[in-house]
């Protein structure tokens, strides 16, 4: 739209400034939530063995891969799809126990809250795995930025895989589907370390720089999808 | 999770003085609009604040005054913003619309309303509301060249 017809419109609709405008305000001035504080409140609602349990596997991962040979490091680096599976698991909390209706009812919007959630969980895991890559690189030889699409593809894809599942299945039932993604996808790592040979070779690099891009692309699909849930569950 | 307080209230005041026609009377149509925005726990948070601080407004403004919008845009409001020929021209264009399509132009291009927030308020398809806000604008700015 041009200027021109913009202001022409906004003249043409001009209306006598309001007189107790700034009174009422003053009156009824209202804290809105920022983005930043918003991610914090619902950090709070994160359980706490989740916390823990991302610190522990990540403690796990250091100490198998401590002291192996360079190409056995990246043994204990499968074993990433574990803290994807924790991160999907608080998101469908509610659901699972069959609270996700209840939910609704909430003051907040249920799919802004299960997105902050999954995303503070997700940077945690992000850091956690920015921390290890350095680590595990420097241990097998390689560059940091090679360790890390080895960490975080498995991540990706279990957690892409979870997501869908959680969705298509209600109650304690996801979670088992869930937990059997994610010792196949732990199975399709230990045996590209040990059946595969070859499969961490540099050589092998661009393909697993596709996959990651294909299950980056996979992880913001079913987040997408998971929060849009909510917004069909809320209107129908 | 935000909302431009200051900034939709203008805005909201902008509509209800449209409908109503009166200084006093859109004033306290938009504070009562926030009033109850203030005191509602339901929708405020959900993602669809406008639409909600919208619905209550037009239907506040229905309760106050009754009647058809029929009258013709007033003509001697002073403002700051654009050319006072080409508004008047645009005045005579916009008096000639149907007073849904008036609204529609306010809220959309004057208000800045979201075309997501207006389809629900109309309760139209979004490709519906685009043919019609692009016809309304193509006869806008014919007015205002020709």
């Amino acid at each position: 739209m041009d200027k021109k017809l913009k202001n022409a419109l906004s003249a043409a609709f001009a209306a006598p400034p309001p007189k107790g405008k700034d009174a009422f305000l003053r009156a009824h001035r209202r804290r809105e939530l920022g983005t930043v504080e918003w991610l914090l409140t619902q950090v709070g609602y994160i359980r706490w063995y989740i916390w823990m349990g991302s610190l522990g596997i990540f403690a796990l991962i250091l100490c198998l891969a401590a002291g192996q040979r360079s190409e056995e490091v990246w043994t204990a680096a499968s074993l990433t799809p574990f803290l994807a599976l924790l991160a999907v698991s608080e998101g469908s909390r509610a659901r699972r126990h069959g609270m996700d209706e209840l939910e609704l009812a909430c003051r907040m919007p249920v799919g802004a809250a299960i997105l902050a959630r999954m995303t503070a969980l997700g940077l945690f895991d992000l850091a956690l795995l920015g921390v290890a890559a350095p680590i595990l690189g420097n241990w097998a030889g390689r560059r940091t930025l090679e360790a890390g699409v080895y960490l975080l593809t498995p991540y990706l894809l279990t957690a892409a895989l979870d997501m869908e599942l959680c969705r298509r299945f209600r109650g304690s039932v996801s979670l088992v589907y869930c937990a059997a993604a994610t010792g196949a996808v732990y199975a399709l790592g230990m045996l590209s370390q040990s059946g595969w040979a070859g499969a961490y070779r540099a050589e092998a690099l661009p393909l697993w720089w596709g996959v990651l891009v294909l299950t980056l692309a996979a992880s913001v699909l079913e987040t997408f999808k998971t929060v849009k849930r909510t917004e069909v569950l809320q209107w129908s | 999770m935000t909302l431009d307080i200051d900034r939709e209230y203008d805005r909201i005041y902008r509509y209800c003085y449209y409908r109503l026609r009166s200084r006093e009377e859109a004033e306290d149509v938009t504070q009562e609009t926030f009033l109850r925005y203030f005191a509602s726990d339901t929708y405020q948070d959900t993602g669809r604040t406008l639409q909600y601080l919208y619905t209550i407004a037009r239907n506040l403004c229905i309760d106050e005054r009754r009647r058809p919008l029929t009258q013709p845009l007033p003509e001697d409001l002073p403002s700051e913003e654009g050319d006072p020929l080409d508004a008047a021209a645009l005045r005579s264009e916009l008096n000639r619309l149907s007073p849904e399509d008036r609204e529609l132009v306010l809220l959309r291009y004057v208000n800045e309303v979201p075309m997501n927030v207006l389809c629900k308020l109309y309760g139209v398809s979004r490709f519906a509301l685009y043919r019609r806000l692009q016809d309304l604008l193509k006869r806008l700015r014919q007015r205002l060249e020709g």
